[in-house]
């Protein structure tokens, strides 16, 4: 009896400690390393762009501290609804993340609600837009990479 | 027992089952893929056996994408789900029959929580136009816990529920 729950522990954390390691290999750290510039083209929901430009970014700053610098931003909170203070950060896996909803800036602004429409961030790579499989506080970037957010329907392909 | 008797009996318990499962999966939704939703059903197979598991199921997957108290899922995603979910009575009934112990079973967890995951890709991806790679890679991290919940359930709770559900199971049906 004794053997067997200790073997049963044994095992469990053997599974745990592959789990930890497993999840520190995801969640790289995509802060920024030093200080450099990135070209940001900003999308609206009628394909138009509004905003084309260069974006200063310094040591450890996340994409989100680049966007909140620049720009007005509206996040979600908790139930989705429009936080213009963006305080609230979403629980995600491996890393929090903030949701945007609205980016306003001094000649444009683009609002999504998440329903229907939603901001989706894409890097170019050097032959076409491809999307982040990272949210705003973690996707990575580096000195001149070139990011495209642009407004989206749901289930519409970027 | 007359066999109106019996299937009564079976219904009842079906229904007493699917509810066990619809309330903890509800009540641990605030934990992403955490679960004792895999530890259920391989125990409802493991004692219940295919037939029952497929109805027990069956409402589960219509139950959770019409009443959930936290909206219905996409539409597309209710046969991915019926047949993720499926998937471990087919297996645990064919090829994996001779699986009896908890380790066994907790491994077959393990990668389930895997399979699970994947059987939603060709929904997300051809319906939904999801990209392939992005969606991948965002599931891996749900599916790893939803893999290691799998693992420690089954691991700590599955001899001592089967013990359990076999005794209450022999006594109702002995009782008239």
């Amino acid at each position: 009896m004794m053997k067997s729950i200790l073997l049963k522990l044994a095992m469990t954390l053997v599974v745990l400690f592959a789990a930890y390691f497993g999840f520190m290999l995801l969640s790289t750290d995509n802060n920024a390393q030093e200080q450099g510039h990135i070209r940001l083209v900003i999308v609206d929901e009628n394909d138009d762009t509004v905003f084309d430009g260069q974006l200063i970014y310094h040591e450890d700053d996340t994409f989100f501290d680049v966007l909140n610098r620049a720009f007005d931003l509206t996040c979600a909170n908790g139930q989705y609804q429009e936080d213009p203070t963006c305080t609230y950060t979403f629980p995600m896996i491996p890393t929090n993340e903030k949701v945007v909803l609205n980016i306003k800036g001094d000649t444009f602004e683009i609002k999504t609600n998440w329903q229907d429409t939603f901001l989706a961030f894409e890097y170019y790579d050097g032959a076409s837009y491809r999307l982040f499989s990272q949210g705003v506080n973690s996707l990575s970037y580096t000195d001149k990479s070139h990011i495209r957010i642009k407004v989206t329907a749901v289930g519409q392909t970027s | 027992m007359s066999k109106q008797h019996q299937a009564i009996k079976d219904m009842t318990l079906i229904a007493i089952c699917a509810a066990i499962l619809f309330v903890q999966q509800l009540a641990l939704s605030f934990l992403p893929n955490i679960q004792f939703s895999t530890l259920l059903i391989v125990l409802y197979t493991k004692v219940l056996g295919f037939k029952k598991t497929t109805f027990i199921i069956t409402i589960h997957v219509l139950v959770v994408n019409f009443f959930s108290p936290f909206g219905s899922l996409i539409p597309i995603y209710i046969p991915a789900m019926f047949i993720a979910w499926m998937i471990i009575p087919v297996l645990l009934t064919t090829v994996f029959k001779h699986l009896n112990h908890a380790f066994e079973l907790s491994l077959f967890g393990l990668f389930f929580g895997f399979i699970y995951g994947w059987v939603f890709v060709p929904f997300s991806v051809f319906f939904l136009d999801v990209p392939l790679m992005e969606y991948i890679l965002m599931d891996l991290p749900f599916e790893m816990l939803m893999a290691i919940s799998n693992f420690v359930t089954i691991l700590w709770l599955y001899d001592i529920l089967k013990k359990l559900l076999q005794e209450q199971t022999q006594r109702y049906y002995l009782e008239k």
